[in-house]
């Protein structure tokens, strides 16, 4: 998995991850938090869940750890989104954009035809 | 939260008991529900030893359980904190453990409530964790078997060879019906 592609799609876990690292780096329940609030409580990630996902993508190199100024001293593990993880996003947002124009097209022109 | 257990310890006065705690690996969901309803009757886990667990009795509170397995992480480790870090910050306070499984708990609610997986790939990935190591239990065994039969030479004509053989082969089967069980649970999720 070496191109961004390769990736694709995102799970919805992995999508909100990168994204709530993508503005600066946080913690495992900042990054609880932001997607819940991102996707209005549709996404919620759960503890095991979050967890098992910031290990592949730390693993596979599409975030790495960081260290917090303000929470320099805190248990709580800080990750910041890498080159790699930005691009994956970027992509998918992409392939994201394409899946909705063209359902849009479709459902559009049906329904002018139904009238 | 460490603290807050203990307040709510010295308030039950200490009524405590052990009582069996055993369970099937491929069947954690069950045991959960189990442990849920004795909490609902006021007897919550509070400890665990080898099929056994000490409960502190309560009427009053009650909580809900959740299981984890995660062979991955090594006790006293940064990530083992870590991990037990994310699922306080989530709710759920780390009660107990051992074999490398993780028991939580957190009050019960009536709206119901958020599991620590919340999606597919990542509760795919906790019973693979379990079929892997029932998988590697089951090959182990029949390696044990095999070398004990060479080492010792057992032959069929030896009176203590059969109940061993039995122990083994039961064993076995036991291993085998949790490693299909977790194979039919993946293919369902």
């Amino acid at each position: 998995m070496n191109k961004a592609n390769d990736w694709l799609p995102l799970t919805e876990a992995f999508y909100y991850i990168l994204l709530s690292l993508y503005a600066a780096p946080a913690h495992g329940y900042a990054i609880m938090q932001q997607t819940e609030q991102m996707s209005a409580d549709r996404v919620v990630l759960g503890a095991g869940t979050l967890y098992t996902a910031l290990n592949t993508l730390l693993k596979k190199g599409l975030i790495m750890p960081s260290k917090s100024p303000s929470e320099g001293d805190s248990r709580r593990k800080v990750y910041a989104i890498t080159k790699m993880g930005r691009e994956v996003l970027r992509e998918e947002i992409e392939r994201l954009e394409a899946l909705v124009r063209n359902g849009r097209e479709i459902v559009n022109r049906m329904e002018g035809m139904d009238e | 939260m460490r603290g807050s257990k203990n307040e709510w310890k010295d308030a039950t006065n200490n009524k405590t008991s052990w009582r069996w705690n055993g369970w099937w690996m491929w069947n954690h969901e069950k045991h959960e529900r189990r442990l849920a309803e004795l909490s609902e009757q006021g007897f919550h886990l509070v400890h665990t030893r080898p099929f056994f667990a000490k409960f502190h009795h309560n009427p009053s509170g009650r909580f809900v359980y959740r299981l984890d397995y995660r062979p991955d992480l090594k006790w006293r480790s940064a990530q083992r904190e870590e991990y037990c870090g994310i699922c306080q910050d989530a709710g759920w306070e780390y009660v107990s453990g051992g074999a490398k499984w993780y028991y939580f708990r957190r009050p019960w609610t009536e709206n119901g409530t958020m599991d620590l997986y919340t999606d597919r790939a990542s509760l795919r990935q906790l019973y693979r964790r379990i079929r892997w190591s029932l998988g590697l239990a089951f090959v182990a065994e029949i390696v044990i078997l095999l070398s004990d039969t060479i080492l010792f030479r057992y032959s069929p004509r030896d009176s203590h060879w059969w109940p061993v053989l039995g122990i083994f082969i039961l064993l076995d089967l036991l291993l085998g019906y949790g490693w299909v069980n977790v194979t039919r649970e993946l293919r369902r999720i």
